[in-house]
């Protein structure tokens, strides 16, 4: 990583990048971990100085690379309240949501020396506790699919609509049967505080799965 | 037989199981039955020769033993052209023969005619059928008032009596019965004895009608007429005040119906809820509650209808009505919130009614004690004579409601007696003055004279029932019409809109009611202040140097002449010799003291009777146990042995070279000298612990006194069955005898190692050292108290929770009291709270007795030790909240204070290092609080490192610090952590779990409701607690 100054960086970028950085080895992690696509497609690769799992699949990896280069506009602008991947069963309906709520803190600074290596430790963990979760998570019904969404906040949406990251993969509004879910339950996995972004990870898991 | 007759017979009769297997042979049986009555009769007929068919459309059913006999009847209803059934059925016979009957078979039998066999044998000589009416047999309340019929029986037991009651008891059921019949169901009867209950406004016959009536309503218009003169002093006073213009024919009018009306309403709600157009309101909500509860609650409803019908005349028919709707349904505040004002004005004017008969009786007879007798006679006739009394009650409800309409807004409505009051004559006399300020108020002339009646009326249950339970009952009642009510004057406040004052002053009354007449209360408060005072004197010795006791120096002085004389006795070598002094039958002996006559005979000391003597014992006393108390102390450092046996040391003894037999003697002849004059019996025992002293009691029973010397120690316990043990209890002897222990002497051979085992370290330790005869515990003479309370689990019956709230305010400041008294305050204050157990009845067997009950206590620290009552009142009634129960639901409350500390010792500081509580913590810790990275880390597990400690050290969590652990929580969670949030929930939850008691664990429920109902708001879904 090379040294940032705060004349020639966009604070908001930064976090941007390092959270979609982020967001896209926890996604792998979670559909590994989830057991959303057989093992087969993973492959142990080093992310924060720990093992994590990666699909190697050309498809999945594009998908997720796209959704990611979508949201990062958001994240930029602080506009993404959440970000959830949804483990959804055959039918579609939702069992577990991993929730990424994440907040920036009105004014960015990056004060501190140590800051992206703190930040760092602070993913580290992140992705620990993903790798983990399946102890505290109930297995999930055969033949998974799952899906990201976006939870904007105020009408970033409209922008969305208008500018196009990427041709040709639109955001759409997302079903409301993917969103509700049937007597939630929440599971806390982690939260980080630091001076770029506040973000908390949780699950929320369908009670009765099958 | 119908199959219907069958199903309805298995389910009413007893004892015919299996035989009523549908139809059957029990339909066959009967009919066949029924046949052979019919081929006999004619035989019989022409036996007999005399015949006729007065019984004709009769079928009798003979129940248990009658005379003449069933067979006897059975043949004369032959005779007569009746029928007679072997086997009891509901539609078919009409009368039910019997000379008595259980109480469920009443309850069962409810609306039939319950006739005695005299009736038939009557109706045959007078050779046409007589009416019932005379001969039915007498009623008595319903099942569920045991205690009410218990306290009757003496009364009704005369013979005399007896014949007094029985027919008019009778006819006033046969009016009933009659009713039930043409409607088959036992309660319909009021649309007809009462129409306008239907048709409020149809019939104005006005008071013509109940002028009519022969003597009885003369007898009452005089009496009516020429009450208010009549008054005792206590209400003379009162009629002098402002207007004592009275209308002279209102209150006969209405006073006798009211109870009935009352119930009336409450009886049509249920009939027909909708047929009535201005009462619907009412009996909707009646019928609600009534419908709410089981058929227990109908039936007792029926009976206290029957009851009321019975004895409305009776000693006190407001009292009977609220109270049974009371112990009914525990909602008739809702009854008689839903009446109308001009149904409010009917508590009231029995009174007037009731009272009258009952001035009548103590004017004429002149015995305050037994007015029930001779009294129920006198108001019968109201309602004795069959129609007059029908027209009258009409005109008597309609002519009411019609007056009352218009007086409507007027009038304030004098509220029922309270008779907690009337039980205190000095509360009575304070009446006038609080009534004084409500005066003003109420400018309807008539309200003037009703207002005595209630306090003459309040005496009148007192004096019937001859003890003050009714009171209690009552007065809890009051106070619910009068929440219910708020626009109704009280006697006791002068404006309508302190229903709270009242009800404190309700409640209030209640509790010193209660321990003014409670003997346990008695007992604990002279054995606690007879403790200080000898606590008292030992100071004062204390401070005197030590030699200022003359029995000791007596003693001494005899002990020195004896050896002088020649020292008959050697002295044996008793190190130091403990005397246990027990007063044997310590109430019998008082009881007897001035009862010479008594002296020698079996003697049974009871609960007192009546509230005459309840003030004259403690009166009696006090001087005569203060007289004992001061001589007592004659032999130095005695401790008070009277109530709680514990022995006491008597040191200058050993001092004066040993003890022997005759120094024994000696100072049992000086105890004995100093309670000469209360000629009670003594037993002294002396030995070399306390142990030995106190088991020796058993020696020196009765009446006697025993030295254990030394050498005889090991006998005497090896013999001892190790029950006799203190701390030996009959699970502890049980677990013995499983070990083959039985005496003493097999104790001592079980090893030290094995009892420890067994019963634990200490017990085994004491167990050990016990069987031996070894006691080292010293004798204490100040035993400190750990803590002040005040309970009270009798009668108590809520209907509201204000009613709750301001008896948990008034017992507050009756612990208030007691802390001062004793010079203590503290810090932890326990709520105890008995709630009935599901399922147990709703009225126990002891009347207001708080029968089987689940005991449920909460504790809360207070910030700092306190001895104010509005503290300790605010901690528990939070407390009472916090466990959501049923007010109705409560039979007993306890306020319990511990941690005391005396005045000396200053109010602790809460915040100081010494003070650990969870709030304290969090306050620190929320204080420590705050964005930074690491130090919120670290905060969180301070939480987490606090806890533990918290949680076992706070024996229970106070309200505050979970309320700051909730606000915490949502904090957090409005802080997007859930993170800590689980981790915090967890943790504590593995803590709740592990530790033993209930209420933490309860207190983590709570939080985690409240937690989870902002996850929920916050994030949709809630927090998964594994």
């Amino acid at each position: 990583m090379t040294t940032l100054t705060r004349q020639d960086l966009n604070f908001g970028q930064v976090v941007a990048d390092i959270l979609c950085e982020f967001l896209e080895v926890a996604i792998h992690l979670i559909l590994y971990v989830r057991e959303v696509y057989p093992s087969g497609i993973f492959q142990k690769r080093k992310k924060y100085n720990v093992p994590v799992q990666m699909s190697c699949h050309p498809e999945l990896n594009q998908y997720i690379q796209d959704t990611l280069h979508c949201v990062k506009p958001l994240i930029e602008k602080n506009d993404a309240e959440k970000v959830v991947v949804v483990i959804m069963d055959k039918e579609h309906h939702p069992v577990e949501r991993f929730v990424f709520e994440m907040s920036q803190p009105p004014l960015l600074s990056i004060s501190s020396d140590t800051l992206l290596s703190h930040v760092e430790q602070l993913l580290r963990a992140f992705i620990l506790k993903i790798s983990v979760c399946d102890a505290v998570l109930n297995n999930n019904p055969p033949g998974c699919s799952f899906s990201v969404l976006v939870h904007t906040r105020d009408a970033a949406t409209r922008n969305m609509e208008k500018v196009q990251v990427i041709k040709d993969f639109p955001w759409i509004v997302a079903d409301e049967q993917e969103v509700h879910m049937q007597e939630p339950r929440l599971i806390p996995l982690k939260t980080m505080t630091s001076d770029i972004v506040k973000m908390q990870l949780y699950v929320e898991e369908r009670a009765q799965k099958t | 037989m119908s199959r219907d007759v069958w199903s309805k017979k298995k389910a009413n009769a007893s004892g015919d199981n299996g035989w009523a297997e549908r139809g059957g042979y029990m339909a066959a049986k009967v009919s066949k039955l029924d046949e052979q009555f019919k081929l006999e009769a004619p035989r019989e007929k022409q036996k007999d020769g005399t015949c006729s068919t007065i019984f004709s459309g009769i079928s009798i059913y003979v129940n248990g033993y009658t005379d003449p006999s069933a067979d006897e009847l059975r043949r004369l209803m032959m005779l007569h052209g009746g029928q007679f059934h072997t086997y009891y059925s509901r539609s078919k016979t009409s009368h039910i023969i019997t000379n008595n009957l259980p109480n469920s078979k009443i309850k069962e039998l409810r609306g039939e005619k319950i006739v005695r066999p005299l009736w038939i044998t009557d109706s045959i000589q007078a050779g046409c059928l007589l009416p019932c009416l005379q001969y039915q047999l007498y009623n008595q309340k319903g099942p569920l008032f045991p205690a009410m019929i218990s306290r009757q029986t003496p009364e009704m037991a005369g013979p005399s009596h007896q014949k007094l009651h029985l027919p008019q008891r009778s006819m006033q059921r046969s009016v009933l019965n009659q009713e039930s019949q043409n409607n088959s169901l036992p309660p319909p009867n009021h649309s007809r004895l009462y129409p306008d209950n239907i048709q409020p406004q149809s019939v104005q016959p006005s008071s013509a009608a109940r002028l009519i009536n022969p003597q009885p309503s003369h007898l009452a218009s005089t009496y009516l007429n020429t009450d208010p003169r009549h008054r005792s002093p206590s209400h003379t006073h009162l009629l002098s005040n402002p207007s004592p213009t009275k209308p002279p024919l209102k209150p006969p009018l209405s006073p006798l119906q009211n109870p009935q009306a009352n119930l009336q309403h409450q009886r049509a709600g249920q009939q027909q809820p909708h047929s009535n157009s201005s009462y619907n309101s009412s009996c909707k909500e009646v019928e609600l509650k009534i419908n709410g509860f089981l058929q227990t609650s109908f039936d007792v409803m029926s009976h206290s209808k029957l009851k009321e019908m019975q004895e409305c005349g009776k000693a006190d028919p407001l009292p009977q009505v609220v109270k049974e709707a009371h112990l009914t349904n525990g909602h008739s505040h809702l009854v008689n919130g839903a009446l109308k004002p001009e149904d409010l004005l009917s508590p009231a004017q029995p009174s007037d009614d009731t009272e009258l008969p009952q001035r009548r009786v103590k004017s004429s007879h002149d015995k305050p004690h037994s007015p029930p007798g001779p009294f129920q006679t006198k108001p019968d006739p109201y309602e004795f004579p069959q129609s007059p009394p029908k027209q009258s009650e009409q005109s008597v409800v309609s002519l009411k409601q019609s007056s009352s309409h218009e007086a409507n807004e007027k009038r304030l409505k004098p509220p029922p007696p309270t008779y907690q009051e009337a039980l205190k004559a000095t509360e009575t006399h304070l009446l006038p003055k609080q009534l004084h300020p409500s005066r003003p108020v109420n400018s309807h002339p008539e309200k003037t004279p009703l207002s005595p009646a209630h306090r003459s009326l309040s005496h009148s249950p007192v004096r019937l029932n001859g003890s003050h339970h009714n009171a209690f009952s009552s007065a809890s009642l009051n106070s619910t019409n009068i929440t219910s009510k708020p626009h109704h004057p009280t006697e006791k406040s002068p404006s309508p809109s302190k229903s709270s004052a009242q009800l404190m002053a309700q409640t209030g009354g209640l509790i010193s009611e209660y321990y003014s007449h409670s003997r346990l209360h008695q007992i604990s408060t002279w054995r606690s202040g007879f403790s200080e005072y000898v606590n008292e004197l030992h100071s004062k010795r204390k401070a005197a140097g030590g030699a200022s006791f003359p029995g000791r120096e007596r003693l001494r002085k005899s002990v020195a002449q004896r050896s002088d004389r020649g020292g008959t006795s050697a002295p044996t070598s008793v190190k130091s010799c403990i005397f246990h002094v027990d007063m044997d039958c310590f109430f019998v002996s008082v009881g007897i003291r001035h009862r010479p006559e008594l002296q020698g005979r079996p003697v049974a000391v009871t609960s007192s009777r009546g509230q005459g003597r309840v003030p004259l014992r403690p009166g009696a006393q006090p001087q005569l146990e203060s007289q004992y108390y001061q001589r007592k102390h004659a032999p130095p450092e005695m401790e008070d042995e009277d109530l709680d046996r514990s022995p006491s040391e008597d040191s200058p003894v050993p001092h004066t070279n040993g003890v022997d037999q005759d120094t024994a003697t000696l100072s049992r002849a000086e105890i004995a000298s100093c309670s000469y004059e209360a000629r009670l019996k003594l037993l002294l025992c002396s030995g070399s612990n306390i142990l030995l002293a106190r088991l020796a009691t058993r020696k020196a029973k009765p009446d006697g006194q025993h030295l254990l010397k030394p050498e005889e120690v090991d006998d005497f316990i090896r013999e001892l069955p190790v029950t006799s043990l203190p701390g030996v209890g009959p699970v502890m002897g049980r677990k013995l005898a499983g070990m083959g222990v039985r005496s003493c002497g097999d104790l001592q051979q079980v090893s030290l190692s094995q009892l420890q085992k067994k019963f634990g370290p200490r017990t085994g330790q004491t167990l050990f050292r016990f069987c031996r005869g070894l006691d080292e515990r010293p004798v204490r003479y100040e035993k400190e108290r750990k803590s002040v309370s005040a309970e009270m689990n009798y009668n108590i019956r809520f209907t509201k929770v204000d009613e709750a709230e301001s008896f948990l305010n008034n017992l507050s400041m009756e612990v208030q009291k007691r802390l001062q008294d004793a010079g203590l305050r503290g810090r932890r204050v326990t709520l105890k709270v008995m709630v009935r157990k599901a399922g147990a009845p709703l009225e126990p067997a002891k009347y207001g007795g708080h029968g089987i009950c689940d005991n449920l206590a909460r504790t809360v620290m207070l910030a700092q030790s306190t001895d104010s009552g509005q503290l300790i009142a605010a901690a528990v009634i939070k407390l009472f909240h916090a466990m959501k129960l049923q007010v109705q639901e409560t039979r007993g409350i306890g306020i319990q204070v511990q941690l005391l500390d005396g005045h000396h010792s200053g109010p602790q500081d809460s915040a100081g290092p010494g003070s650990r509580s969870i709030k304290q913590m969090f306050l620190r810790q929320g204080s420590g609080r705050s964005r930074k990275i690491g130090q919120c880390e670290v905060s969180v597990f301070q939480v987490l490192s606090l806890l533990p400690s918290v949680s076992s050290i706070t024996s229970e969590p106070m309200e505050e610090d979970i309320l700051q652990v909730v606000r915490f929580c949502t904090d957090l969670i409005e802080d997007k952590d859930l993170e800590k949030l689980d981790l915090i929930i967890k943790y504590m939850k593995r803590l709740m779990q592990r530790s033993l008691e209930s209420v933490w664990s309860m207190a983590f429920d709570f939080i985690l409701d409240n937690v989870q109902l902002v996850v929920q708001q916050t994030y949709g879904s809630t927090l998964k607690v594994a």
